[in-house]
């Protein structure tokens, strides 16, 4: 099967080509972890605790050890001594924090509602099932930990008693790298806001959500003496699985492989972690000899994962009545839940959302400080927008406020202040690149048509109608540099990728990051098929197994675009090399590989077009034929390439929204949505439409449908999708997106990586537009969700006189 | 999410058969399954822990819509899609039709039955809302032979709860059709388009020849009971015309009369507020219908 192309297009970089992975995932063919079988398989229930806080005063499994088919239970207190406990270094970031010591399964205390206590392995799912119900747990209960304010304060109980306290991480952001340099930076900043003509001050809230993948998370581990384990996980980063599964089980590191499976039903971050059930699993695997596999329910993963956001942030923004931005304050207090998960332990995404705050604007000073509480709920997972959907939506709401507060369109003070000289270094010390700013907001603003929208606007009103419009931006990391990376999860930027032909000219890719539906196997192949000249058809990509593929940190924070195929077109770079030193020997003409052109499955020399070969005979006379080849040449064709780029990189967005609010119930309807984006050069603008589309949706489903609610007893009350609302497509607009690029120029290709940050900019830009429908009645929200019965509550108290 | 045992499964082809099937179980043992989109999800959480399940799906005769002289009569395996594409639920029981439309999602709306859902009562629930309004009668069999009519007003108990006892098998849902002009409809609100009712609600009105109110019953949902009449919204509408005033006068009759709970998805004072919002435009529509 060849691919379609445009006819009139030389080279596959820009096709609308379709996604060659849709065939088998549409029509049910995809494989999935739950797909996996090896035959002999016994299955994993976890028994998890009832309660949010409380000491395990004994655990009776009698009756449940006694029930045929079952093989084994675990507890805490039965693998403690065998377990090394974490953290451990592959899973602990760079930066000082109180990391919380813990197993597996709970050792002496229970300390959220839904961690695991015991683990039922039996012959199937049932059994396994009936059995954790015969499991006794006696617990006595403890004061539970919920508010992270109160968390801070000196007489609260504490969630991990060896630390003392519940302040996991604090940090300030701002004024350099010592505590008197900060100081005397912040002291400046006061003085700013002192002598200020404008300043608003606000405290921002945004609830706990978070992202839900399709297919939760599952682990199949399977030993034997000879290999050692082998993990299929539903995971986006196997490698650093693969490590902390070697250190923690004392297992020798070749020993160990783990496989993402090639489809997994969504990751977003929630499945970057490494989380404690994969270590048991594997150790039940490795201790029973058997293979063992734990699939999670969708009421475990909601009780488990997916939680972010939980954040406030107090707020101040100086300004001059010009609508400069002078000075920008901000103290966030985050709740990171138990803390007890592999990578980001909760707090690494509020870290990266401090200093990601400042956003594209120029602050000329700024002081941002972070604490961030343990509590007793589950951990922070990340989820898109990794930490800054919380600061961004307090910013992007405290802007239109100041622009309230002067009297300006806060569109108009948007752009004022926008960063207009690229490279640039933000407040926090975060680098942008390249990219034009300007040339993407007014893209949009030029689309938006505010002057028309104002007659449109006051026109409704006069028939009683409330639309408002609304904008928000964001710059986003273009994957995530060592720089970076290192200090903040203990590990590599770098993309990685193998390249290797086969003498018939066909190409498999291997990558070691594990997506989770982005399209891989489709921006790869025309990557791959536009280096070469030859058909996508013609490229295989294979990912997430470590027995195969390059070391790579995982499918993580946009590294698609940016680093994993910057590195596909240095492995297929250097392989053209090859081919073309050969080529000129074999044609008997001196030239480089940039006198020759791959196109349309030929390798042409430029000087002479008639001094060609084809491909595939090259290739296999390189490969099958490795004989009068040129001085120090060998046969081969396979190359891998490790790409870093020289510095951070980002990607650029905004977004603008027109909504309109019915005035009696506090509901009200999306009728427009506008984006300009900045993705440097697009490989699939189909694929990238469809992060854009996925992330948006997200983005207002968080803001306004979902929420993870704890009842004041710390029990998780939306475990299920009854109480736990997704939107669907239904409820959100059609999403019109418009291009602004510029190429980006640290990758080979001049592409960025997009989608991952995509999500945070959309709270702001449509809670501004509810806002902006309500400016008659002078209404300002400060807090998410965003939900016709609090917009509700708003009207009803601005209508008190 | 993994179901306690069940011992037996049965697609019976006839009631007969089921009845028969009921008989032969102790009480508490067997569960009739209709399109099993509440039952197989409280089944896998095990709420639900049936030793014997009886899948109605092959009972052919439960499967039509009679639109007979003086009765429309819908059997209770009739499927949502069904109702929602039925021309005999024209003019007067377009209130039913607006409710099965507005249940779940289009998967479910494919598989669900209005047996099924008015036998599961579930706290929020869009069809014995409707049901209620348009005083449908349930016909039942019990397993001893028994027939039982017995009309929404009686049927409807609680959440999950309804005269319908456990040896019986509802074979269909009756409603009358006027003679003279009459009107219904029934919308719900739900933060999201495929959610549970927070607030439904659903109105009929029966005008006489001079296009006055001589009959009218309101139903609502979300309340946390399950459908419910709400009696005190019907008399001011009596003897008037759709005017604005009669119908805020009935929305704040209601209003005034039922305790609305706050939850995770509403205040209290909120479902009031959509009361006033959704009733309005429910009882308008039904006006509308009636008189045209």
């Amino acid at each position: 099967m060849t691919s379609a192309k445009d006819p009139n297009s030389i080279e596959w970089l820009g096709e609308r080509l379709a996604r060659k992975e849709d065939l088998r995932l549409v029509t049910g063919k995809g494989k999935y972890l739950a797909d996996i079988v090896i035959p002999g398989t016994l299955h994993a229930v976890f028994v998890r605790s009832e309660y949010a806080h409380a000491n395990i005063t004994g655990i009776d499994l009698s009756e449940a050890e006694s029930m045929p088919g079952v093989v084994a239970i675990y507890t805490g207190e039965n693998i403690k001594d065998r377990i090394n406990p974490m953290p451990q270094a592959i899973v602990q970031p760079n930066l000082p924090a109180k990391y919380p010591t813990f197993w597996p399964l709970a050792v002496g205390k229970v300390t959220f509602h839904g961690e695991p206590v015991a683990l039922i392995i039996a012959r199937d799912k049932y059994i396994a099932e009936d059995a954790s119900e015969l499991v006794l747990v006696d617990y006595e209960e403890l004061p539970v930990v919920l508010d992270p304010e109160k968390a801070l304060s000196r007489n609260s109980t504490v969630v991990h008693e060896k630390d003392g306290t519940n302040e996991i991480f604090s940090m300030t952001f701002t004024g350099g790298e010592n505590e008197e340099a900060q100081n005397s930076n912040e002291a400046e900043v006061n003085a700013i806001f002192e002598s200020a003509p404008v300043v608003v001050k606000e405290r921002f809230k945004t609830h706990r959500t978070g992202l839900t993948p399709m297919e939760p998370r599952g682990v199949l581990c399977d030993w034997n003496e000879s290999d050692g384990l082998t993990a299929y996980i539903t995971t986006q980063r196997p490698h650093i699985d693969r490590l902390a599964l070697s250190d923690i089980l004392e297992i020798s590191a070749e020993k160990v492989r783990v496989i993402a499976p090639r489809d997994q039903g969504g990751g977003f971050g929630v499945k970057a972690p490494f989380y404690r059930e994969n270590i048991i699993i594997a150790y039940a695997a490795k201790s029973l000899g058997k293979p063992v596999r734990w699939i999670e329910s969708r009421y475990e993963s909601l009780m488990n994962v997916g939680q972010e956001r939980d954040q406030i942030n107090d707020m101040e923004i100086a300004a001059d009545l010009e609508g400069n931005l002078l000075a920008l304050r901000n103290k966030g207090i985050a709740d990171n839940g138990v803390g007890t998960t592999g990578v980001y332990w909760g707090f690494v995404m509020p870290f990266l959302g401090a200093i990601e705050l400042p956003n594209a604007y120029k602050w000329p000073k700024a002081h941002i400080s972070l604490k961030v509480a343990t509590t007793n709920k589950a951990c922070l997972t990340p989820s898109r927008a990794f930490g800054h959907f919380p600061t961004r939506f307090a910013l992007e709401r405290c802007i239109d406020m100041v622009a309230h507060k002067i009297g300006m369109e806060a569109s108009e003070l948007r752009r004022n202040n926008l960063v207009d000289a690229l490279p640039y270094t933000s407040v926090t010390n975060e680098y942008y690149d390249s990219g034009d700013f300007l040339k993407v907001w007014d893209t949009l603003v030029e689309k938006a048509d505010i002057s028309a929208f104002r007659k449109r606007q006051s026109e409704a009103l006069n028939d009683n109608r409330y639309i408002g419009i609304g904008f928000g931006c964001g710059v986003e990391l273009s994957g995530v540099a060592s720089d970076l990376l290192v200090p903040m999860e203990n590990q590599p930027g770098y993309g990685a990728a193998t390249v290797r032909l086969d003498p018939r000219g066909k190409v498999q890719v291997f990558g070691g990051d594990a997506p989770g539906g982005q399209g891989h196997e489709t921006t790869t192949a025309q990557v791959v098929a536009s280096e070469f000249g030859i058909d996508p058809a013609a490229v295989v990509v294979t990912t997430g197994d470590t027995g195969t593929t390059p070391f790579g940190s995982g499918s993580i924070g946009a590294r698609a675009g940016s680093y994993f195929v910057s590195a596909v077109a240095d492995a297929c770079r250097e392989l053209k090399e090859k081919i073309t030193r050969i080529l000129a020997y074999d044609l008997k003409i001196e030239a480089r590989t940039e006198h020759f052109e791959f196109t349309d499955g030929e390798v042409i020399y430029i000087g002479d077009r008639s001094k060609k070969s084809s491909f595939v005979s090259i290739v296999e006379r390189i490969i099958m034929f490795p004989i009068n080849l040129p001085e120090n040449e060998v046969g081969g064709l396979d190359a891998t390439a490790f790409f870093e780029a020289a510095k951070p990189m980002i990607c650029f967005n905004a977004d603008c929204c027109v909504v309109e609010v019915n005035i009696e119930t506090g509901d009200f309807e999306i009728l427009e949505w506008m984006t300009t984006e900045d993705v440097g050069n697009v490989i699939n603008p189909m694929v990238v439409d469809g992060q854009m589309h996925g992330a948006i949706v997200q983005g207002i489903s968080n803001a306004v449908f979902e929420e993870f609610v704890y009842d004041d007893q710390g029990q998780q009350l939306t475990a299920d999708f009854e109480n736990y609302k997704l939107a669907t497509a239904a409820d959100v607009p059609n999403i019109d997106i418009h291009y602004a690029t510029t190429p980006c120029p640290h990758t080979p290709l001049g592409t960025r990586g997009i989608g991952e940050g995509r999500p945070s900019s959309i709270p702001g830009a449509l809670t501004n537009a509810v806002c902006d429908a309500l400016t008659p009645l002078k209404i300002e929200i400060t807090e998410l969700p965003l939900r016709p019965n609090s917009i509700w509550e708003k009207i009803q108290q601005a209508k008190q006189p | 999410m993994y179901p306690a045992e069940i011992k037996e499964y049965h697609k019976p082809d006839s009631v007969e058969q089921v009845l028969e099937l009921i008989a032969n179980h102790e009480e508490g043992e067997s569960l009739l399954l209709a399109g099993g989109q509440s039952a197989m999800q409280a089944i896998k959480s095990r709420m639900l822990r049936p030793q014997c399940i009886i899948d109605l799906q092959g009972l052919q005769e439960l499967k039509t819509i009679n639109d007979e002289s003086e009765t429309l009569k819908i059997g209770a395996m009739v499927r949502y899609c069904e109702l929602v594409k039925s021309s005999s639920l024209n003019n007067n029981f377009t209130g039913l039709k607006d409710a099965a439309a507005h249940v779940g999602d289009r998967q479910v709306r494919n598989r669900g039955t209005i047996g099924g859902s008015v036998c599961w009562n579930y706290a929020a629930a869009c069809t014995p809302t409707a049901v209620l309004a348009l005083d449908g009668n349930m016909h039942l069999i019990s397993s001893d032979g028994e027939i039982k009519v017995i009309c929404a007003d009686d049927f409807f108990l609680g959440p999950l709860d309804t005269a319908k006892s456990e040896s019986d098998i509802l074979i269909s849902v009756s409603f009358k059709k006027s003679k003279t002009r009459s009107g219904s409809a029934y919308k719900k609100w739900g933060l999201v388009k495929d959610a549970l009712p927070v607030v439904g609600i659903a109105a009929f009105v029966k005008l006489d020849s001079n296009g006055s109110c001589c009959e009218a019953r309101i139903a609502l949902t979300g309340m946390g009971v399950g459908a419910q009449r709400a009696a005190a919204g019907e008399t001011p509408l009596l003897g008037s015309y759709g005017d604005p005033q009669s119908i805020e006068a009935a929305t704040e009759n209601i209003c005034a009369n039922i305790d609305a709970p706050t939850d995770l998805s509403a205040t209290s004072d909120y479902r009031h507020q959509l009361i006033r919002s959704i009733g309005a435009e429910v009882i308008l529509t039904a006006f509308k219908r009636a008189s045209t």
